[in-house]
């Protein structure tokens, strides 16, 4: 039987994560609740953590002015990163540097160089993140042709303006930090994971961000970890069961398209 | 929030335990078999979305009682709206949670 101290100690750990002007009021709650359980009074106060992160999560956002919860808006970041990389890279004092790229075989290496670099951080990509999209589907209807082809171009587009973002800074950095082509591969290696993990989290239809994430799931037999989350298109397109850990029931996401019936949820 | 489709059938389930009259965090947790880590978050939400509000008991109720004093959740109007539209999503959600009485009051 673990003492009830202990399960103080946990929501007191937990309430670190609250903000601040919050945390008092939220540390009373669990406080007060815990009095009620009488069983699994430790998987109870594990699940604190989730709330407090949630907490914490939802500050952070309320605090962000820019946002890629748009398609659009995810181009526009993207293309700005790299327009403002490629003037760090040429535009400013590296141009000594760049006369120097200028001649056939620096280039022809730097090409070859690039290449390397191209296929290494792929490859761990793929041993460290599974590459698919998440088109399991739990229904039947489907989107368009149209609506396919755009989700993909989106994807596209971002690769395209993701790839020269770490060769600009590369670039800028290589004459005073002999170790720059290492940004190049682990900028791709992240800037990948990103570009697949974001794809995953927006609606097919849409691609605007999914929203409302709810942690399904007992956290505590995953250590803090929930089975898996929901989340749902705030237009009404659909609802994604995204799992954690690929469990029996359900391995990969599944994506819910909601028909006409759902319209009665808009208000 | 309201205007906006976006309950999910965790979030859904969670508002109507609370219309169904279990007002305070663990007693939701009991009735619809969520874990902790499911209910708070989606409490929280569902309160800054406007669908619920939560108030502390007088702690002299608590005292007379002998526990500690509860952080009781309420149904918003805008909440109604939102529950009576999601009940015709899901239908079965009015029968998983029937109304008590005492819950209400």
């Amino acid at each position: 039987m673990i003492p009830r101290v202990l399960h103080i100690a946990i929501l007191r750990n937990a309430a670190l994560l609250v903000p601040a002007a919050e945390r008092e009021e939220w540390l009373a709650e669990w406080k007060a609740e815990l009095w009620y359980v009488e069983r699994g009074a430790t998987t109870f106060c594990i699940g604190s953590f989730r709330d407090a992160l949630w907490l914490r999560c939802s500050s952070l956002s309320a605090r962000r002015t820019f946002s890629v919860e748009s398609p659009l808006r995810c181009v526009l970041l993207l293309a700005t990163i790299a327009l403002l990389s490629s003037l760090f890279a040429f535009g400013l004092p590296s141009r000594k540097l760049l006369v120097f790229l200028c001649s056939p075989s620096v280039i022809e290496h730097f090409a070859s160089g690039c290449l390397w670099l191209y296929l290494e951080s792929l490859l761990v990509l793929l041993a460290l993140n599974p590459l698919t999209l998440g088109e399991c589907q739990a229904n039947q209807s489907a989107p368009s042709l149209l609506t396919r082809l755009r989700r993909w171009l989106f994807l596209a587009v971002k690769i395209l303006l993701l790839v020269p973002i770490p060769l600009f800074v590369c670039i800028a950095l290589l004459p005073i930090f002999p170790l720059a082509p290492w940004i190049v591969f682990f900028g791709w290696i992240f800037g990948f994971r990103w570009i697949l993990a974001d794809q995953r989290k927006r609606c097919p239809i849409c691609l605007h961000l999914l929203s409302n994430s709810i942690p399904v799931g007992n956290a505590a037999q995953l250590v803090l970890g929930s089975y898996g989350a929901k989340l749902v298109c705030a237009r009404g397109h659909g609802s994604l069961y995204a799992p954690n850990i690929p469990t029996s029931w359900c391995s990969s996401q599944r994506w819910q398209y909601l028909d006409a019936s759902s319209t009665s949820l808009r208000l | 929030m309201a205007s906006e489709a976006k309950l999910s059938h965790t979030a859904a389930i969670i508002l109507q335990a609370i219309d169904a009259g279990r007002v305070y965090g663990f007693s939701v947790m009991e009735e619809t078999g969520l874990p902790s880590g499911t209910v708070y978050p989606t409490l929280r939400r569902l309160e800054r979305g406007g669908l619920i509000r939560s108030q502390w008991e007088s702690q002299a109720v608590a005292d007379a009682d002998q526990r500690p004093a509860r952080k009781y959740y309420r149904i918003t109007h805008s909440g109604k709206l939102t529950l009576v539209a999601s009940q015709k999503r899901y239908p079965l959600l009015i029968r998983l949670f029937p109304v008590h009485a005492e819950g209400k009051a």
